[in-house]
This record gives structure tokens, sequence and C-alpha cells, in this order.
């Protein structure tokens, strides 16, 4: 019987360690999470992932390359015909770890950037001297050929510099993936981009990637950037917004085996740890993500709920909505929720 | 109202401009959409889960549907 949700995308927490302590960190890092899963456990799951049919592992942290066996997990995902990235902040980059990057064989490195001059980079990542070492890693990755992707997690402490970090970044990074941060892990609910602010970040984002062709530098809004809007050009790598993917196509694996629909949403969604089932049991249980999987437009709620585009659109990212909102299918950082909103007013 | 808020990001008139909707982009993004659809279909009731990927985002769809709007 063919399934019929398949986590294509997998993000996958190797560690909690970090070696920064961004102010923004949805899961607060920098201690080892307790119980994380071993080699051989970490090993067993790729396995199970190959027979879940997933496609795309993302190893992330906390700061994945910390993880002394990350090169060895990495190897496994790729021998098992599955295609694997990575995503770092830059400071644990060195030769050593760039030939394992090629090893690997990574299809993707994202490194994380917040600022456009040393002063804004360092304060939200909370480690003098990274921005510059940032900046030498990108440009070691691009001379070794890898493919590298640049994140930009945006919020009121680093909106103005957006034009001075493309600066930075063109010519060296591949791509460039905005998001917004969310009021999660230690983000302080103060720093969030006003709806006025994010409506000027998507604008951004439409204009970046008229102005500049994918082989320049390929601009896109990720995760929650960009849904149904009547006035800008498509922000997001696809062209429809169908809905939060968390447990119908993205799964999240936190570094104690917890699984989550996506690795954004707080513990709260919590599904099982694969130390008790099997990835295929928690995926295919029938009860499993129902924010997900069995949301109907009755769950819809505030301006989610008398929305035309409501029914595929489930109210949009189950993260941004739980974390401004309390609860799911009503996010208020919606495209075209904001422009009625302009609309009306003036 | 859009050129003030392009203004406080360093956004040119003609950034803004070409940020806008046009009907030649609606179509694009109605033809990509379609064919990401129909491919994503076809593939789904013949080869099981690949059919997904279609319908999926990842980045190495990028360089295909980023050419479409």
């Amino acid at each position: 019987m063919k399934a019929k949700h398949v986590p294509i995308t997998v993000a996958w927490e190797l560690t909690l360690t970090c070696n920064m302590r961004c102010m923004h960190c949805g899961s607060s890092a920098g201690d080892t999470r307790g119980h994380e899963l071993t080699t051989p456990e970490a090993l067993d799951l790729c396995s199970q992932l190959q027979e879940l049919h997933t496609k795309y592992i993302n190893l992330t942290g906390g700061e994945a390359l910390l993880r002394k066996d990350w090169n060895v997990i990495g190897k496994e995902i790729k021998d098992r015909g599955m295609n694997v990235s990575v995503l770092s902040n830059g400071l644990a980059l060195n030769e050593k770890i760039i030939a394992e990057l090629r090893s690997v064989g990574v299809y993707a490195i994202a490194i994380s950037l917040d600022g456009g001059t040393p002063q804004t980079h360092d304060c939200i990542r909370g480690v003098p001297g990274s921005f510059e070492k940032c900046l030498q890693g990108l440009e070691a990755l691009t001379s070794e050929g890898l493919p590298t992707t640049v994140i930009t997690t945006v919020h009121k402490g680093n909106i103005q510099e957006l034009p001075l970090i493309r600066d930075r970044i063109l010519g060296k990074a591949k791509a460039w993936q905005i998001q917004i941060a969310v009021p999660i892990g230690r983000f302080p609910k103060e720093f969030i981009l006003s709806k006025e602010e994010f409506y000027a970040v998507a604008l951004f984002i439409a204009a970046m990637k008229k102005r500049y062709s994918v082989k320049e530098l390929a601009v896109m809004g990720a995760h929650s950037i960009g849904y149904h809007s009547q006035l800008i050009r498509n922000t997001m790598v696809s062209p429809v917004w169908k809905g939060c993917q968390a447990g119908i196509s993205v799964l999240g694996i936190q570094s104690n085996g917890d699984i989550k629909g996506c690795l954004s949403l707080p513990d709260s969604f919590i599904e099982g740890n694969i130390r008790q089932r099997q990835v295929a049991d928690i995926w295919n249980d029938p009860h499993a993500f129902p924010y997900s999987r069995s949301c109907s437009e009755s769950d819809l709620k505030d301006q989610c709920a008398s929305c035309r585009f409501g029914r595929t659109c489930k109210g949009g990212c189950t993260t941004v909505s739980a974390s401004l909102t309390g609860a799911a299918h009503n996010d208020p950082y919606c495209l075209f929720c904001l422009e009625n909103q302009m609309l009306t007013h003036e | 109202m859009l050129r003030n808020m392009g203004q406080t990001l360093g956004l040119t008139h003609t950034d803004i401009d070409r940020a806008k909707r046009t009907a030649r982009s609606i179509l694009g993004v109605t033809i990509a959409a379609t064919l990401a659809i129909i491919i994503g279909k076809i593939a789904l009731s013949q080869l099981d889960s690949v059919g997904l990927y279609y319908i999926g985002v990842s980045i190495k769809d990028f360089n295909l549907l980023s050419r479409f709007f």
C-alpha cells in the first residue's frame, strides 16, 4: 500500500552542543542535550529514514560540526542514496572539516550570517570575531567549489543590514535564505519584526529575486514568508503555498531521538522517541501530526477562518502561529492578510 | 506605500516596480504551479513516493522553479 505521507525532507539536530549563544536560537542551544543518540543509534536511524523514502536530510544543531561523528553519519546517509546538507554557524570550519564536507559529498552547506557588520553579527551570535570567521569560512568553502547557502534570520536587531549582508555575500554564496525570528527558545519577544517590517522584508526578497539571476544569487524566503500576496511576486522557493508541511513531507528529529513534524516547533509537538518506537511507527501512526494531517476549515482561527485560501493554506506556518498566538492555524504574519489590513486603513 | 517600505531597506523605485506582480508573473506562476502539480500527480500515481519529491520543496528545485516567476 502506498504511504499517504512521506518525510521527503528531514531536519536532524545532531547535537544541541553549540559554540555560540545566538539571541534568536529557537532551541536555546549551548550545552549538550541529555541522552543524545549514540553513533550506532544514529546509523540505524539512517537506515530507518531510507526505508521511509526520505530524499533530503539536513544536519543541524546546536552546531552539527561539533559532533565528532558527523561525517560518519553524513557518509552513511549518502551511501544509502539520500542527499545530505549541513547547517553550520561557520565558527568550527577549518581545512580538515572542509575536506570532510567534500569527502561526504554534501549537496549544500549553509552558513548563518546575521549582520552586515562585525558589531551586529557578533552581538547577535554572542561571540566576538565570529563575523570575520564566518566570512573566511564562506570564502574557503566557495574556493573549494562547495555549494554554499547563507541563511539570515531577521529581527529588529538586523533588518536594516539586509542590503549590507547582500553586498557581503554576492559572488561568494550560491543562495541566500532569509527567514524571520519567532519568539521561541531564547529569542526576546520585543525583537520580533512588526507586521510592516515583515512586509518590507518580503518586498526586499521579491525585489532581490528579480534583481539577481539564479546564477548570481538565488534569493529565497523560508518557512513563513510569502503566502498569497496580491501585490508582490512570489518570495518562496515553491510557486504555491500548500500549507504547513510538518508531518506531511517534513520531519524533525532532536538529538535525543524525539520526533516532531518540524524541528522549529515547540516541544509540546513531540510525537514520540525513536528509542521507544521505530520512526516508521511514529510517522505512520494515524493519530500523529493531527495539527497538519487532520486540519479542516473548522480548525482555522481569527482572520484565517474567513479567508478564501484557508482550505489549502491551513492558517500558515504552525511554528509562527503557535509561538505568536498560542494556537496553530492562525499565522498573523501573512502577506494576504496584511495587504487587506493595509488597504482597509488607506 | 510600497515605496516607503522598500526605501527603508535600500530598494530603488525600479526594484520596487519589478517586485510587483504583473499579468506576466501571475501567468508564469500559474504555469509553473500547474506543471508541478501535473508532474507530481503523474509521478505520485506511478512512482509512489517519488511523486511527492516533485511536490515537495527543496533547494534542488529552486534552479528550475525560479525561472518561471
